[in-house]
């Protein structure tokens, strides 16, 4: 507690410091909401200039972009279905349909709040639990208990999204395909890449995400334009009531704790956490079957989970030197900028600045909730944009987000076939999101299973020996029985039903 | 045979189709992973393991796919209400939907060989206009007001790398972006 409020005295008695920490604020929540544009545009352009900024402001500038960027992208998931960076995905499934309900204040009243709710809870677990839950992954979650936490969140996924569990499945699997793209990731053999170098390295997440999302969603409302019965969402300023807030009290709290677990994982951190938060948030809910049509606990569980994942992943980042992501990659950068080494010793030689980043990253989630707040308020009027106008411009700035990330066209043309995938596969009833986490859970997947399989001697029964693969993996056989006899039931009651009119 | 009873034998039949792709799509696939079948030292299963149990999984599916389906369609057309009443289309709307999807391609084809600052205007322009603006005034405003802002935040204020264009293009976009700058 001490060392918090020393923390916190050194960042607001500082005016270079306080300059800095709403520089920070304001930029991440901006470069997060606007489509083309993202947290690690703003990592990456920001960076050259840290060398210019003391140790401290420079990590603290971070920590805050980190924080605000990734509720930031949130905005643009809800009001366009144009998530600002893969750990919004999730949040687009069921918030994009809020806002053509009628329900986009609500959905970023959700998103803000639970936002600055994950991410404070988060900041304070980090300052308290920093050294025992670290120490406890680290220890427990290797390769074979992380497959079998991907094979779980796969098993739940296939469910969401589709009324038929076979088009379920077949999203998920070739969204696992697609993720295959690419090398193997144990000899590096190429595969799938049809003698192309542009593969060799696999799909990137993000053309495929602004293909999925925002091309696809102009294709889909372009053509109901083009067939005269297209219907431009309600722009709605009203924000979710405290009781509302209140129902979702388990949501939050379970979404809050599988963030920071997840948050803690080195390579995976908030995208893993955003995507097993809804999955977990599927599974409990009362309302399954309105997931992927505009059920608020789709908001809230992974906007409370990857906000909470942002505190976490400075656990292995400060204690290990271990990047959770690209953003805190950079964060090692920043470091070594001023000549500095993540790693154990950072908390001895560094203890002031790393009590100043912690302090930073607890009242930039509370400040979320007000700049936010207002931020959220003026830009879901961009929502009375006529389509006809916003259609084009996204198109442009999600080319400018595909080109910007590598400089290379196939990224723009990989977006475009994206697009047009996900409009045939959601004409067709197939589900975005299972595809999606196939791709990005798949390629976590294979990773650790083939290093699973090494370790255990290539038996995959041996994944029930370790207790907490064995739980993992079981709950995952029962969801997949459990979803096959729901499907076998609806289907049942449905030829009944089909018999019953034609009889 | 009136349209919408070809319409009800197509839907009827269609889930067929849908399995067909799918098989040949898996088939396809499945042959490819020969390609890169080959044994590393360092793991027994190769690295064609992983995609053929997925391509597995996609069989399985498939199969439930085809034989759910089937049961479910057997024997009768489709409810009709599980039909929608169907909107006839006229040949503008056609081609409006033709150019929705054909545009984009286009556009990124032609940033490519362009470049990406001489050809947005035109894009945003054009596709506005597909998607039904059609006052020559809101047109040029809006594609001025939309293509300054982008100028303005991508080229202006964080000096982001979009396509420069080839050959004596890649000229010409340099010497627009200087300008801009």
């Amino acid at each position: 507690m001490e060392d918090f409020l020393i923390g916190t005295a050194q960042l607001f008695t500082d005016p270079t410091g306080i300059l800095i920490f709403v520089v920070g604020l304001i930029a991440g929540l901006v470069f997060g909401a606007v489509p083309g544009l993202s947290l690690l545009t703003l990592g990456a352009v920001l960076l050259p200039f840290t060398a210019y900024l003391s140790s401290t402001h420079a990590i603290m500038l971070y920590g805050v972009i980190y924080v605000s960027g990734v509720y930031g992208g949130a905005v643009t998931a809800i009001l366009f279905n144009i998530p600002g960076s893969v750990e919004n995905a999730p949040t687009a499934f069921d918030g994009y349909p809020m806002t053509l309900q009628g329900h986009s204040g609500k959905a970023i009243g959700y998103a803000v709040t639970c936002s600055a709710f994950g991410g404070t809870l988060a900041a304070i677990a980090m300052m308290a639990f920093t050294g025992p839950v670290a120490d406890f992954a680290l220890r427990n979650f290797g390769p074979v208990e992380i497959f079998a936490l991907v094979f779980f969140g796969l098993a739940v996924v296939a469910g969401i999204g589709t009324k038929s569990l076979s088009k379920g499945w077949l999203s998920l699997l070739v969204g696992l395909l697609i993720g295959a793209i690419g090398s193997d990731p144990v000899g590096g053999i190429p595969r799938f890449n049809f003698g192309t170098l542009y593969l060799h390295g696999g799909v990137h997440f993000v053309p495929l995400i602004l293909g999925f999302f925002a091309v696809a969603e102009v294709f889909v409302q372009g053509l109901k334009l083009a067939k005269g019965d297209y219907a431009a969402p309600k722009v709605s300023v009203s924000y979710p009531t405290f009781m509302e807030f209140w129902k979702m009290k388990f949501v939050v709290v379970r979404s809050a704790l599988i963030g920071f677990f997840c948050g803690i994982l080195p390579g995976i951190g908030a995208t893993l956490a955003a995507f097993m938060s809804y999955n977990e948030a599927v599974r409990w809910s009362k309302n399954r079957d309105n997931f992927g049509k505009g059920e608020p606990e789709g908001v809230v569980a992974p906007e409370t989970a990857n906000n909470a994942a942002t505190g976490a992943a400075m656990i292995p980042l400060l204690a290990l030197g271990l990047p959770g992501g690209a953003l805190t990659a950079m964060m090692i950068g920043v470091f070594n900028l001023h000549d500095m080494d993540v790693g154990p010793l950072i908390m001895i030689e560094a203890h002031d600045l790393v009590w100043v980043l912690f302090a930073s990253m607890f009242w930039a989630s509370l400040a979320i909730l007000l700049v936010g707040v207002v931020e959220a308020k003026g830009i879901v009027n961009l929502l009375r944009i006529p389509f006809p106008i916003l259609a084009p411009t996204i198109l442009v700035f999600a080319t400018i987000g595909a080109f910007a990330l590598r400089g290379n066209i196939l990224d723009v043309y990989t977006m475009f076939i994206a697009g047009v995938v996900g409009f045939l596969m959601r004409k067709g009833d197939y589900s975005i999101p299972a595809l999606v986490m196939g791709v990005i859970l798949g390629q976590i997947g294979e990773d650790t299973f083939s290093r699973s399989m090494v370790l255990l001697d290539y038996n995959v029964f041996a994944l029930f020996t370790t207790p907490i693969s064995g739980v993992l993996v079981s709950a995952g056989l029962i969801t997949i029985l459990m979803n096959i006899i729901r499907h076998r039931e609806l289907f049942g009651s449905y030829y009944a039903e089909y018999k019953d009119e034609n009889a | 045979m009136t349209t919408r009873q070809q319409k009800s034998v197509l839907s009827r039949y269609s889930h067929l189709a849908e399995g067909l792709v799918w098989l040949i799509f898996i088939l396809l696939a499945a042959a490819y992973t020969f390609d890169f079948d080959d044994p590393l030292p360092v793991y027994d299963w190769g690295p064609a393991h992983w995609p053929r149990v997925v391509l597995l999984g996609m069989f399985i599916a498939t199969c439930w796919l085809l034989f759910y389906e089937s049961r479910r369609r057997k024997g009768n057309d489709i409810n009709e209400k599980d039909q929608s009443p169907g909107i006839d289309l006229t040949m503008s709307m056609r081609a409006r939907m033709i150019l929705i999807f054909a545009l984009p391609v286009l556009y990124a084809t032609a940033i490519h060989k362009l470049g990406f600052l001489l050809v947005t205007p035109f894009f945003l322009f054009v596709y506005m206009w597909v998607v039904g603006v059609t006052k020559l005034r809101t047109l040029i405003i809006m594609t001025a007001g939309i293509y300054a802002a982008i100028v303005l935040v991508f080229i202006k204020l964080i000096f982001t790398y979009l396509p420069p264009g080839a050959g004596v293009f890649n000229t010409i976009n340099g010497h627009f972006l200087r300008i801009l700058q």
